[in-house]
């Protein structure tokens, strides 16, 4: 169905913690959700109460074995030692490695793999782009700016609105980017607990605002998938429709 | 949850925080340097639209916005100051430009591909939270 990527331009902003808590809440919206671990840290599952003792299947894995490591209703695979191969922007291409079908894909990717970001970014439906109160992760906003913004939204992470600034810059973005800032999740200390007591965040503190704020987004991230994979759908259409009035087969998308 | 937090929550009968926000710290907004140079970033505005925010006289901060009229073109770097308070709804205005926000919103939409729709109409001084809130 589509491909969602979460990348942030700084490390330490949360992406792993919203990749997994948004595949969740989207598991949980009745859709089917695989998360690829890009990032081969360990901090991905760790989100879903996995240790690092776990090895997650690979993306390329016999389905069998794939089935085993499924929570939450959240199907996890690794990607990062396919992702290292040298073919693997040739099998993306040739749609070898195709993101199409019923299911979301929920990609974490290091921060510092920007390579890898660039590569998977043309078969992405929309890119999740982590930022921290902070004005370090301010400053990474025009480098995060010029590779475009047509995919990318944004989430104000590990906020803390009793702090002044925290606040100010919550507003200050919002009138920056409008709706390209999605919402905001706050910091809260029952995620680290979480993750020392290796259990999902919502087993663990079902009333913890972090979780309350990631069901937000997942919920406002699941409706704009729809939407753009609806857009989508149309352009494709209007794209075979215009090739085989020119008498030229219609172009299908890469993934 | 800390047991301290979970005592407390015995003792008042509760399951749960109920999250409140700053609401009304919520209505004023500071034009801190880092936001200034953001927006002074090519990357963020185009020249032709930075230039505008440019137009300030050696010496002036961005707390004082009244002594901006008939300024050079000239990016003058600032002395880090403590940031003024200013109403959200005229931040971008103490920047130089009318209408910042808007502006701001339509040069990052321009940004993106032609495909891309953009047409915000958000801009609230308030951060949306709420839901009951905990640990």
């Amino acid at each position: 169905m589509a491909l969602i990527l979460f990348h942030s331009p700084r490390g330490g902003t949360g992406t792993s913690f919203l990749a997994a808590t948004t595949a969740i809440a989207l598991s949980r919206a009745g859709h089917d959700v695989t998360a690829l671990d890009f990032a081969q840290t360990g901090t991905l599952q760790l989100h879903f109460g996995l240790g690092p003792g776990e090895v997650l299947p690979a993306l390329d894995a016999p389905a069998e074995e794939a089935a085993s490591a499924s929570v939450q209703g959240v199907a996890l695979r690794s990607a990062a030692t396919l992702a290292r191969q040298g073919d693997f922007a040739e099998a993306l291409a040739k749609g070898e490695i195709s993101f199409s079908g019923a299911s979301l894909f929920v990609a974490d990717i290091a921060s510092g793999d920007r390579h890898l970001r660039d590569l998977l970014l043309p078969y992405a439906t929309l890119e999740i782009c982590p930022l921290t109160a902070t004005a370090e992760s301010l400053m990474m906003l025009p480098a995060a700016t010029e590779a475009g913004l047509t995919k990318t939204r944004f989430v104000m992470s590990m906020v803390e609105d009793t702090r002044r600034f925290a606040r100010h810059a919550v507003s200050f973005l919002r009138e920056l980017l409008g709706d390209r800032l999605l919402g905001q999740v706050r910091r809260d200390e029952a995620v680290v607990e979480a993750c020392a007591m290796l259990q999902p965040l919502g087993r663990y503190a079902a009333h913890s605002a972090a979780l309350a704020d990631t069901i937000q987004l997942g919920a406002s991230i699941g409706a704009l998938v729809a939407e753009l994979v609806e857009e989508d759908l149309d352009a494709e259409f209007f794209d075979e429709a215009a090739a085989s009035s020119a008498g030229q087969p219609g172009k299908n998308r890469a993934a | 949850m800390r047991a301290d937090a979970r005592n407390l929550l015995r003792k008042l009968s509760r399951s749960g925080f109920r999250y409140r926000e700053f609401v009304d710290r919520f209505a004023e907004l500071e034009s801190w340097p880092v936001f200034e140079a953001l927006l002074r970033d090519p990357r963020i505005l185009p020249p032709d639209d930075a230039s505008t925010i440019a137009q300030a006289p050696p010496g002036d901060g961005p707390c004082h916005p009244a002594a901006r009229a008939g300024g050079g073109w000239e990016v003058v770097v600032q002395q880090p100051a403590l940031p003024c308070v200013v109403p959200v709804s005229s931040l971008f205005g103490e920047y130089g430009a009318v209408d910042r926000a808007h502006n701001l919103r339509a040069v990052l939409q321009s940004m993106a591909a032609p495909e891309d729709e953009g047409g915000s109409t958000a801009g609230a001084s308030e951060t949306a939270t709420g839901g009951e809130g905990g640990n």
